[in-house]
């Protein structure tokens, strides 16, 4: 597949299709990829795609608007992409999408796979404009049981098991940063009027951080995990994004990626949503 | 005041400028009785709510917070309550993820009217708080 990929991105940038290609390269070692970013056609060579591709390239999307570029995607990284298209943070024909067949990316830490991977559904991805290679996609549908799961447990448990998460981080906002929806240049986290975040470590400063970055990102979150993958402490926040999924599709019946030219559950009302809970 | 020396509850209740806090008035002028542990703060409109402010009231120590309106259909902004309807649910479900118990956290319609309402409300709301400090 790689030849493949190289000679189509050699060809677009060639033709003038797209300035810059975001693509992957080698990296230090056999198990490490790195976003590459090509804009001669002669370095296409440097790109390939295999399991070890963990990133969301459609987080640098943000970073090349003004451009017409092309981007490797996973069946899962296109979400990404219309979700941010959808939020206009640029236009659909600057960017062109190279769909990959996938088979499941690869945690070079554990070495195993990733487990958004075991129940893919767009292992062979949906909506690109080119797609190379071809895989077979689970019949299984997205389950939530996990997070359903972990929702029996009494809100005491709940608080003392991120507390405990919540001690490890080192807050050092690598999952926002590596977000692609967190794209806000000035972030709540840094502000320091009004001071909503102490600057200190501390997991109660931590877990409202995360609280609040999880609460900004509902109805804009892909699940694509790129901030539980990047996490140097390990923390399940795969529990939460999955979460927000689950209420997206729970209570508006919404999923976020999925139509560019849908309204995000919460910028939006409809008169007969339901109130059982308001007094 | 029970065996396990809880004497303090703190309830912030966020009162929406229009409807609930002439509400809140209306009830000291109707010389209904209220339990005093609800601390209100005025907001413009529950659509500006901002789901920060809450999660800030519960980090700085709140017991339980409290978010009333007008009535659906009766905002002075026309639409305002009804954003807020969509992100209590919301909210509401993601802070008891974190472990914030969902007695802790209420909303109400209240119209400048309803004094009465205002009072069962957050005698509603005390309890409900009270029962989860006691409980667990």
């Amino acid at each position: 597949m790689d030849k493949e990929l190289q000679e189509l991105i050699k060809k677009l940038l060639t033709e003038k299709k797209a300035e810059w290609a975001v693509g992957y390269e080698k990296s230090y070692d056999e198990f490490s990829t790195s976003p590459a970013f090509v804009n001669d056609p002669a370095a296409a060579g440097r790109l390939l795609f295999n399991k070890y591709c963990i990133n969301n390239l459609g987080s640098y999307l943000n970073k090349l608007k003004k451009n017409k570029v092309a981007v490797v995607c996973k069946g899962c990284d296109i979400a990404t992409v219309f979700e941010l298209i959808r939020e206009k943070q640029f236009k659909r024909e600057n960017v062109t999408i190279i769909g990959v067949a996938c088979e499941g990316v690869v945690d070079k830490r554990t070495g195993k796979l990733l487990e958004k991977c075991e129940n893919c559904a767009v292992k062979q991805p949906v909506g690109a404009d080119f797609t190379l290679g071809t895989a077979k996609n689970s019949p299984k549908p997205k389950s939530f049981e996990d997070v359903a799961l972990f929702e029996k447990k009494s809100s005491k448990e709940k608080a003392e098991f991120w507390e405990r998460q919540f001690e490890k981080c080192i807050r050092c906002y690598a999952c926002r940063n590596v977000c692609p929806v967190c794209y806000c240049p000035d972030c709540f986290a840094q502000r320091s009027m009004p001071e909503y975040l102490s600057k200190h470590v501390e997991a109660g400063e931590n877990k409202l951080f995360h609280m609040v970055r999880m609460q900004h990102v509902f109805g804009r979150c892909t699940d694509c995990k790129a901030c539980d993958t990047a996490c140097p402490v390990n923390i399940p926040l795969s529990l939460l994004t999955k979460k927000l999924a689950k209420d997206a599709k729970e209570l508006f019946n919404y999923e976020s990626g999925a139509d560019t030219d849908a309204r995000p559950p919460l910028s939006t009302y409809d008169e007969g949503d339901s109130e059982s809970d308001i007094m | 005041m029970s065996d396990n020396k809880i004497t303090k509850t703190n309830i912030v209740g966020f009162l929406c400028n229009w409807c609930s806090y002439a509400g809140a008035d209306m009830t000291g002028l109707g010389r209904n009785i209220y339990p005093s542990n609800i601390k209100i703060i005025r907001i413009p409109c529950t659509g500006r709510m901002d789901p920060m402010m809450i999660i800030e009231a519960f980090h700085n120590g709140a017991d339980g917070v409290l978010v009333s309106g007008c009535h659906p259909g009766d905002c002075h902004y026309s639409e305002g309550n009804f954003y807020w309807r969509r992100r209590y649910p919301h909210l509401k479900s993601l802070l008891e993820h974190f472990g914030i118990d969902k007695r802790r956290f209420h909303a109400s319609w209240v119209s400048a009217s309803e004094g009465k309402k205002f009072a069962e409300v957050v005698k509603k709301v005390t309890a409900e708080v009270k029962d989860w400090q006691e409980n667990g």
